[in-house]
């Protein structure tokens, strides 16, 4: 069987996070995103080593967007999941659905 | 909206010590988000996460060269300190020998003159280092700064003892600032002897791209 690197928990939430923007995917959207549907505080730097970390493995693509005075005249990137990100996330939502199913404990939501 | 300007030290920290490729970017996020209203000690919290978290990448991708910044910045420090300390109890001995200068400086009010020849040392140690290693001296120093600090931290039981004590009694105050000083200093002056150098924002992965293309 050949060996696959799997998404990590953080890498899989950023890309979720890029599919539901879509065309407006930078980091402060990206943040709050993960912020609002984990309810867990992101650190800025993360998001971007995380998509660094992408970038590398041809998850992810970037392009540079427009500049704002709000943002010290600094301009934009906006992230988006590339056919080889999309494959992956996918192979990783039926590695989990496999591995969820069938666990008592996860039923019925009590405890 | 706010308009007052983010904390400038922090900005000015991650635009030198940042080793992520995006750092531009990443800059114009954390502005973004402190001018819709986040507070400094957020900013302060993300700009030093940020630069935790690159240089933590940057080492892992390239453990031999810490250990090289690590080996190199101790070599120096011992240097300089071999020869700035050596030239100053001379010239102490000399002082004590022809001018009465009393030879040893006791108590809390010469801490300015304890510390001086450790900043210059610290400072020469940190130029050294960045001078020696250009192309990428924000990564060397702030690898050599972890080192200095974790060899530091040995003092911290003590310093955290010295905290609780000195809330109960004042005497302990100028004992606390004076370890406190001890600690914090190091790092400061490493990096200022590496401004002096100038500093290279340059990292390791990033030299390597620029080879490959």
């Amino acid at each position: 069987m050949a060996r696959r690197d799997y998404l990590g928990n953080f890498e899989l939430m950023v890309m979720l996070a890029l599919m539901r923007l879509g065309e407006n995917a930078y980091g402060v959207p990206i943040s709050k995103e993960i912020e609002e549907r984990t309810g867990r505080e992101v650190v800025l730097g993360s998001v971007y080593a995380t998509l660094e970390r992408l970038a590398e493995k041809g998850l992810v693509s970037s392009d540079l967007g427009e500049s704002t005075a709000e943002r010290g005249g600094r301009a934009k990137r906006y992230f988006r999941v590339t056919p080889k990100g999309l494959r992956e996330v996918r192979h990783a939502q039926a590695a989990l659905k496999k591995l969820w199913q069938g666990l008592p404990q996860l039923e019925g939501g009590s405890v | 909206m706010r308009t007052s300007n983010p904390p400038i030290v922090a900005t000015w920290l991650l635009e030198r010590l940042y080793t992520g490729e995006k750092s531009e970017s990443l800059i114009g996020d954390l502005v973004e988000c402190y001018s819709h209203g986040r507070s400094g000690a957020w900013y302060w919290r993300q700009v030093l996460a940020a630069i935790a978290l690159s240089f933590c990448k940057e080492v892992r991708g390239h453990i031999f060269l810490a250990i090289r910044a690590v080996v190199t910045g101790w070599l120096a420090f011992f240097m300089f300190r071999f020869i700035s300390f050596g030239m100053l109890s001379r010239f102490h001995l000399w002082l004590h020998l022809y001018h009465k200068v009393p030879l040893l400086f006791v108590g809390y009010a010469a801490a300015p003159l304890t510390f001086l020849p450790w900043a210059l040392v610290w400072i020469a140690s940190g130029w050294f280092l960045a001078s020696h290693h250009r192309p990428h001296s924000a990564f060397m120093l702030l690898a050599f700064s972890g080192s200095v600090l974790l060899w530091n931290l040995q003092g911290l039981p003590w310093t955290i003892h010295l905290l609780f004590e000195a809330m109960s009694n004042p005497r302990f105050v100028p004992q606390l600032a004076f370890d406190l000083m001890e600690l914090t200093l190091p790092p400061i002056c490493i990096a200022f002897g590496g401004l002096l150098a100038g500093l290279s924002k340059t990292s390791p992965s990033a030299q390597e791209k620029q080879h490959v293309t």
